[in-house]
């Protein structure tokens, strides 16, 4: 299923590159804390593994990814809505 | 001060030596993706690598070759992946016939094979210009956050055509840091990082004339003095032989060492050997790095100690959980390695079923993964019926959490034996005389096709879904 995002909803970054697990899935448990409900987060990995536990650790507390891409620089990006 | 005002006091301290505690991890430095990244890789590159007349082995734990009455001695070569500048005439007058490689990559040029597979040809490519012929006996290839601490290091063995008395074992390990919420520079982080690289001669039964050729990086020289200072500590304690070695000086922390050593029995690499009912011994409850992934999430966020809290356990629970997995960690297994060794035949004899240890396995690094490696290799079926972890609630919470891929993973971990339960009841009853506490896990079921089967609870203690789709889960 494709989903579009709202323009007008806030969307925030966060660049967790260099960092390897357990600290992206720390960092983004963190950060969706300070979100509002429905508001993305945008969050860049580079250590694969975090590709997979970072969308498996927030769906376990009923976020939504929304969309995960990477980039043959080995930059991978997922996009997360706050539930 | 609480221990989170501590943990984050910790963090601004290191950050102002130009350290990141945030980018350590906790236990074995990351490894490049076995089944995804290394193994495609290699087996790509391999032929042409033949052609160049270097050779690589499969993976073990350690390399196991003909050991002579001329002492064995290292000669190590740092080179940039990259960039790697080869020094032809240095390398033939070394006139190497094995080397025991480290590969360290940034992440982002390790998560696929192609381009693992162009680092290593290029590396490979440029030592052949100096026309020497070796064989790889043990790579370990992993990974770091720093794009500028790439590096890979060789420690070349040299021909020697003396008459075999015994083997010689090598093997590289590193850690980043064991405990990432204590000093970089203590004893019990330098310690484990060693014992954790021994531990793969240990498991063979080897603890005679070891040698320690340490790999230390720091980002400053008084915490690499202080390692190195850790280091001679632990050999004047365990009786181990530091030789002074190069160091790959990228400014990031890194400890760990090749280590070797020489065992006068026959190492116990026997997987065909295992028959249907023959039993599997570990030397004590494993999954180490649990608690101390749970206690690095609770001083990290407080909601992680919250829903820890709500659980029943509290921050000092789980603070005592991990000093005392640290205090496991830190020393070295070498009474293990004895009563392995008490189990062995005689150089050059035959192993007999009914009076020897057959194999061994390391759980430091893979967990109980190590026996599906087992099964793969011995084609076998394997049959775990326990998973003892030293800390159950712990494992369940860092898999519960996403913070562990694999929770039953630890650093100078159990090991695993395997041999007829007579021979395991005894060994099993000399372990307890020394301190450990051996728990018998499973049985072969016999030959087969590389089965492992286990309860369904293994889902409490593995997250990742590729290392579950490994394994042959009973309902």
């Amino acid at each position: 299923m494709d989903y579009f995002m709202d323009v007008q909803q806030t969307k925030i970054t966060i660049d967790l590159t260099g960092q390897i697990c357990p600290w992206p899935v720390i960092n983004t448990n963190k950060e969706l804390k300070k979100l509002n409900s429905n508001e993305l987060l945008e969050v860049l990995v580079d250590h694969m593994p975090s590709t997979l536990n970072i969308p498996a650790s927030v769906k376990k507390d009923g976020h939504l990814v929304v969309y995960s891409t990477s980039s043959d620089d080995g930059v991978y990006k997922i996009t997360i809505q706050k539930k | 001060m609480t221990s989170q005002e501590n943990f984050w006091d910790n963090v601004t301290k290191y950050r102002q030596l130009g350290m990141d505690p945030l980018r350590w991890v906790a236990g074995c430095a990351v490894k490049v993706d076995l089944i995804s990244v290394v193994y495609p890789a290699l087996r790509h590159i391999k032929p042409q690598l033949k052609e160049l007349g270097i050779f690589l082995g499969d993976r073990v734990d350690a390399d196991i070759f003909p050991k002579t009455n001329n002492e064995l001695e290292l000669s190590r070569v740092i080179l940039d992946p990259k960039n790697p500048e080869i020094d032809s005439s240095h390398l033939v007058s070394i006139n190497p016939a094995r080397a025991i490689a480290l590969i360290q990559l940034h992440q982002r040029n390790a998560d696929r094979p192609e381009k693992f597979a162009n680092i290593l040809l290029g590396i490979y490519n440029a030592i052949s210009a100096a026309n020497v012929k070796f064989f790889v006996g043990k790579g370990h290839s992993i990974i770091t956050g720093y794009e500028d601490a790439e590096f890979s290091l060789f420690d070349f063995i040299p021909e020697d055509h003396g008459n075999a008395e015994g083997w010689n074992l090598a093997n590289n390990d590193t850690i980043q840091i064991i405990d990432p919420t204590a000093d970089p520079g203590s004893y019990q982080q330098s310690a484990a990082a060693v014992s954790n690289s021994l531990n793969d001669l240990i498991l063979f039964g080897c603890y005679e004339d070891l040698k320690v050729y340490p790999v230390i990086d720091s980002p400053n020289d008084e915490l690499s003095n202080q390692i190195s200072k850790n280091i001679n500590e632990f050999s004047n304690r365990y009786n181990v032989d530091v030789v002074e070695s190069l160091s790959p000086n990228k400014g990031k922390l890194l400890i760990g060492a090749t280590v070797t050593g020489s065992l006068h029995k026959e190492p116990p690499t026997k997987l065909n050997l295992l028959k249907e009912n023959m039993e599997i011994l570990v030397t004590r409850p494993f999954g180490d790095l649990a608690p101390i992934n749970v206690y690095l999430s609770c001083v990290a966020d407080p909601d992680f100690l919250t829903n820890l809290e709500s659980q029943g356990a509290s921050l000092h629970q789980v603070e005592t959980a991990k000093q005392s997995v640290v205090d496991t960690m830190s020393i070295p297994n070498l009474k293990v390695a004895k009563i392995i060794n008490d189990y062995l035949p005689n150089y050059g004899d035959k192993f007999d079923t009914s009076e020897h240890i057959l194999a061994t396995g390391d759980l430091s690094g893979p967990g109980i993964l190590i026996f599906k490696e087992a099964a793969d290799n011995g084609h076998l079926d394997i049959e775990l019926t326990d998973i003892p972890l030293k800390y159950t609630e712990y494992a369940k919470f860092a898999t519960e959490n996403f913070l562990m891929d694999n929770a039953t993973a630890g650093t100078n971990g159990a090991i695993a034996i395997m041999a007829e339960r007579d021979i395991l009841s005894q060994v099993s009853e000399k372990l307890k005389k020394e301190g450990y506490d051996p728990q018998f896990v499973g049985r072969i079921l016999g030959k087969g096709e590389g089965h492992l089967f286990v309860n369904s609870n293994v889902k409490n203690y593995i997250a990742s879904a590729s290392l579950l789709n490994e394994l042959d889960i009973k309902n």
